[in-house]
């Protein structure tokens, strides 16, 4: 029987070793205005070093993009991708492609913790910005009706998770993939594209949080 | 959700469109953006193995090795950008350029056209080798539209513009109806970097029972200086753009178009567009797409 149970015990802590759940830490001297000061340049609060440490990989593979142009109050974000070395088809399998993963950083904003839950915990963020969008002065209507309908539909399949944690907030969005945290009076996303894997994109998410966090 | 959906409604009936293509402009590593094309689906049919269907969004995508490929797909924005290497989070613009030309002085000179016969003219191409003298050149100052506009090299209403690929354009400016038409202007632009842009105009003349005869005079904008800004990101001046010819021009000059026309002139129809109708956003605004600026924190529900 011990034969039985030794091989059994290492495997089960094995296990539980490779699904331990990371938990966003909040250091107790948290400050948000440092966070706030970066928010147009997010590549400062995360490292590529950090980066290729949290997912193992050469730090010289990792690409850093700045997703679009300008510095809109809180439309920045910044996107790390690298190559996983495989291929990819699209078009039906016509062609091939590099199959790459990422990690993007950004949407830093002031907000009240009754407001993040509000606006990124249910559905109805989607609404105001929908309503936002017909406000517009130049509101182009043909734009304004497509992006309403393909809000619409991702608002049927979005779902949200409130995952435990002391003083901070965290929803994990699907299908996204994408973690949205809440700290003494800062918010910020993290979007993931690292394959199928929900879990392993949940608590990769969770490490790259904590990195900022405790810068 | 009733009420989004009825928001939809609310838009829909406020106009009817024809369906718009959409277009993902992808690059290896880095994602998508997506625009909303200045043209119907049913004009971008013929450049693929298929015609364009309803929810197809035509991509036009950019290896590392240089390559591109272009291809339909029906997949959602979402999960074509996270293909491509992006994280998913997409929005939707108006003509979202890859390359986006760097304002400041350019020059823009003309090669050396080339046509075939054509009747009633002679040779067409030799027509206007008589009226472009191949490396003639003229400076002016550029302030393009951010994100860059094809019609703002070719201001015209009537011209309908269709991207064919990686940072490239073609205008199109019919003179009669459709296959029937008796002449077709194209105007073919590539964004080659920030500081060059290669542009070739096509002229096609067909008369009933005789064959098509056509000319091709290349124009080439190469940027001598770029403009010093203290703010980049400054668009409120965004409109104030300069044609790169000279609206004015002089005999010499490669218009497109002459407003007036002349008896010997090839362009015998005089677009609809007056001056003013040609700015595709309104003057002193900025023309980024507004809807992309709104709720930030709301933007990362989007799927």
């Amino acid at each position: 029987m011990k034969i039985v149970l030794i091989p059994l015990c290492v495997f089960g802590m094995l296990m539980s070793c490779g699904t331990k759940e990371q938990k966003l830490q909040v250091p107790n001297n948290f400050d948000a205005s440092k966070i706030i000061a970066h928010k147009n340049d997010m590549q400062q609060m995360l490292s590529k070093e950090k980066l290729a440490a949290i997912f193992d990989i050469p730090k010289e593979k990792i690409e850093e993009h700045i997703e679009g142009n300008v510095n809109d109050d809180g439309q920045y974000t910044v996107l790390y991708s690298w190559p996983t070395g495989k291929a990819k088809k699209v078009a039906d399998g016509k062609f091939e492609i590099e199959e790459y993963h990422s990690v993007s950083i950004g949407f830093v904003q002031k907000i009240s913790a009754q407001d993040f839950e509000r606006k990124l915990g249910s559905n109805e963020g989607i609404q105001e910005q929908v309503n936002q969008m017909a406000k517009q002065e130049n509101f182009n209507k043909e734009l304004g009706v497509l992006e309403a309908k393909y809000l619409a539909a991702y608002a049927k399949e979005r779902k949200v998770e409130f995952l435990e944690n002391g003083t901070a907030k965290v929803i994990w969005e699907t299908p996204m993939n994408a973690l949205h945290i809440y700290a003494n009076g800062v918010a910020f996303t993290i979007s993931t594209n690292l394959g199928d894997d929900e879990n392993y994109a949940k608590q990769k998410s969770m490490e790259v949080s904590n990195a900022i966090l405790n810068l | 959700m009733k009420h989004l959906i009825s928001l939809i409604f609310l838009l829909a009936s406020l106009n009817a469109y024809a369906d718009k293509a959409i277009i993902a402009n992808c690059s290896e590593g880095k994602g998508c953006t997506f625009e909303l094309s200045d043209f119907d689906n049913d004009l971008v049919s013929p450049g693929f193995d298929r015609p364009v269907e309803p929810g197809d969004i035509i991509v036009y995508g950019k290896k590392k090795n240089g390559k591109e490929v272009l291809y339909l797909d029906k997949k959602s924005r979402s999960a074509i950008d996270k293909e491509w290497g992006g994280d998913g989070f997409t929005q939707l613009g108006l003509f979202n350029p890859q390359i986006q030309p760097t304002d400041g002085l350019w020059k823009i000179t003309y090669g050396t056209s080339t046509g075939s016969d054509c009747y009633g003219i002679g040779n067409i191409g030799a027509f206007y080798r008589g009226k472009i003298t191949p490396g003639m050149s003229t400076n002016g100052e550029i302030q393009f539209k951010k994100p860059f506009s094809p019609t703002q090299l070719f201001p015209s209403n009537d011209m309908r513009w269709r991207k064919t690929g990686y940072a490239s354009y073609k205008g199109t400016l019919d003179f009669g109806n459709g296959a029937s038409s008796p002449m077709k202007m194209f105007y073919n632009i590539k964004i080659v970097s920030p500081t060059r842009i290669e542009t070739y105009y096509t002229v096609e003349i067909k008369a009933p029972t005789k064959p098509k005869c056509e000319a091709q005079i290349p124009v080439t904008f190469t940027l001598v200086k770029a403009k010093e800004s203290k703010d980049p990101f400054d668009e409120e001046s965004a409109d104030d753009d300069l044609l790169p010819v000279n609206p004015k021009g002089n005999k010499d000059d490669l218009m497109p178009v002459n407003p007036k026309g002349k008896k010997d002139d090839l362009m015998p129809v005089n677009p609809k567009g007056n001056k003013d109708d040609l700015m595709p956003v309104e003057p002193g605004k900025g023309n980024k797409p507004k809807v992309e600026r709104i709720q930030p924190d709301v933007k990362r529900i989007e799927d």
